[in-house]
C-alpha cells in the first residue's frame, strides 16, 4: 500500500508552482531582449527666427506695431567677429534664419542693406545670450539651445526690434520681430528702402 | 491526524478526501487581523547586471499581512545606469535610491498559501545624473571646441504603477512571487540640459507610460 504525505498532496495542488517559474523565466527572457527604442528629434536645427514687420509712429513719436512685410531692399548678414557671411543677398524675404554661437556670450552681426540703385545702409545688431547643452537621447547628437537675455541694435534702417521668444530651441518659433523704417509707395506694397548710413544710434532691448 | 479529529468524522479513504479534508480544515482555520509580516528581494536586478545590462536595480520590500488579504507594502531600491549612445558615444550614468509605498489585495479565498495579487504603488527618486562624450562639441561656424561633461544635473520623478501578481509558497517561510508592473510617470523634475535616460525604480525614461516586473524571492517572518 502506498503512502501518500500531507507534502505531497500539497504539492499536487500547486501546479501553480510549475507555472509561475515558465511565466517568470519567459519574463526574465523578455524584460532583457527587449527592444531599445530610439527616437531623436526629427527636427533639431536650432536657429534663430527673425520676422520682418513695418514700423509706424504716432504724430508723437510713439511707436505702433506694423504688419508683416518682404523688404525689398537685398539683405546681406555678417558675422562682425569673424566676417563669416551667414546670408547674402536675400531679397525680398519676409523672415530669416540665422545660427547663434555655441559658446560665446554675445554675437554681433552686421546687416547690410542695399537697394535697387545700390545704394546701402547698415544697421549692426548685437545678441546677448546664455546658451546650454541639450540631450533627448545619448543616442541622439547634442545641441547646444539658447535663450536670448537681450538685444542691442542701431536704428538706421530698422526702428526696432522686439524679442517675441527668448528660447532658441527646436521649437521654431519667432525670436525676434524686426520693425523697418518704411515709405509706402502709391500702390501700398510695404517695403523698406535703405538710406546711406548716416546714424548708430543705438538702442537696446531686454 | 485522524485522531485529531471530532468522533463524528470519518477517516479519509482516498486521495481525493485527503484533499477536501486538509482544505477544509485550512479554510476554518481563523485568520488574524495581523497574519504576520514579510521581507524579500528582487531577483530580476541582479540577473539583469550579471546578464550585463546597461541598467539594474536591487531592491528589497517588506511587508504585512492583514487578514491575508491586505498586503501594505514598502520596496527600497538602488537603481543604476551605465548607458553608451549608438553610433554615438554619449554616456549616460545614474545611481541613486527609490522607494515605493502600496497595498496589495489577494483575490485568492482560500487560504492555501497561493496568492493572485492586485496592488497600486507610488514611488519616488531623486537623482544626480551625468552625460558625457570624448568628442568636443564643436561649433559649425565660429569653430570653437568644448568639452561635453555634463555632471550632477538634478532630478526628481514621481510615479505610480499598478501590480499584477502571483505568489506561491514554497518550502515552511519561502515564498515566491513575480509580477507586472504598468507604470505611469507623474511628473518629472529634470535639469534644462535633458532628461534622465532611467530613472531608478522607474525603468527607462521613453514614456510616461512604459512596463516592468519583478520575480521576488520573499520570507514569512
Amino acid at each position: 500500500m502506498s503512502h501518500t504525505s500531507l507534502h505531497d498532496i500539497l504539492d499536487r495542488r500547486r501546479p501553480a508552482c510549475r507555472l509561475l517559474a515558465r511565466a517568470a523565466t519567459a519574463m526574465l527572457m523578455l524584460a532583457l531582449t527587449a527592444c531599445d527604442d530610439v527616437t531623436c528629434p526629427l527636427n533639431n536645427t536650432v536657429e534663430s527666427i527673425y520676422n520682418f514687420y513695418a514700423s509706424a509712429r504716432t504724430e508723437d513719436g510713439t511707436f505702433v506695431e506694423g504688419q508683416a512685410i518682404g523688404v525689398g531692399d537685398t539683405i546681406t548678414i555678417v558675422a562682425i567677429d569673424t566676417a563669416e557671411i551667414y546670408i547674402n543677398k536675400l531679397y525680398n524675404a519676409d523672415n530669416c534664419k540665422l545660427p547663434v554661437s555655441f559658446y560665446r556670450p554675445a554675437d554681433s552681426l552686421r546687416w547690410v542693406f542695399t537697394d535697387s540703385k545700390g545704394a546701402t545702409a547698415s544697421d549692426t545688431i548685437v545678441i546677448f545670450k546664455t546658451s546650454h547643452h541639450h540631450f533627448d537621447d545619448p543616442s541622439c547628437p547634442v545641441h547646444i539651445w539658447h535663450h536670448i537675455d537681450s538685444i542691442a541694435f542701431t536704428d538706421n534702417v530698422i526702428d526696432t526690434i522686439i524679442i517675441a521668444s527668448p528660447e532658441v530651441n527646436y521649437d521654431g518659433l519667432e525670436n525676434f520681430k524686426i520693425y523697418f523704417r518704411t515709405n509706402q509707395s502709391s500702390d501700398e506694397e510695404q517695403t523698406t528702402d535703405a538710406d546711406d548710413d548716416t546714424g548708430s544710434d543705438d538702442d537696446t532691448q531686454s | 491526524m485522524a485522531a485529531a479529529m471530532p468522533a463524528t468524522a470519518q477517516t479519509p479513504k482516498t486521495e481525493g478526501e485527503a484533499v477536501e479534508a486538509v482544505t477544509d480544515a485550512l479554510q476554518a482555520r481563523k485568520v488574524r487581523f495581523f497574519n504576520g509580516a514579510g521581507v524579500g528581494i528582487d531577483l530580476v536586478g541582479p540577473v539583469m547586471k550579471v546578464a550585463g545590462s546597461d541598467w539594474s536595480q536591487l531592491e528589497v520590500l517588506a511587508r504585512i499581512n492583514l487578514l491575508d488579504k491586505y498586503f501594505p507594502i514598502v520596496e527600497l531600491g538602488l537603481g543604476s545606469a551605465d548607458h553608451e549612445g549608438r553610433e554615438i558615444d554619449n554616456h549616460f550614468s545614474v545611481r541613486a535610491p527609490y522607494f515605493r509605498v502600496g497595498a496589495d489585495y489577494n483575490f485568492n479565498k482560500k487560504h492555501n498559501g497561493n496568492r493572485l495579487f492586485l496592488g497600486l504603488r507610488y514611488g519616488f527618486s531623486a537623482y544626480d545624473y551625468n552625460l558625457d562624450s570624448p568628442v568636443p562639441l564643436e561649433d559649425p561656424v565660429w569653430h570653437e571646441k568644448q568639452e561635453l561633461s555634463l555632471h550632477d544635473l538634478h532630478g526628481s520623478s514621481h510615479f505610480a504603477e499598478i501590480v499584477i501578481g502571483l505568489e506561491t509558497k514554497l518550502w515552511k517561510i519561502v515564498r515566491l512571487g513575480w509580477d507586472v508592473r504598468f507604470k505611469f510617470l507623474l511628473k518629472q523634475n529634470s535639469a534644462e540640459n535633458g532628461d534622465p535616460w532611467y530613472i531608478p525604480g522607474y525603468g527607462k525614461n521613453s514614456s510616461t507610460l512604459t512596463w516592468g516586473g519583478s520575480f521576488k524571492l520573499l520570507f514569512d517572518i
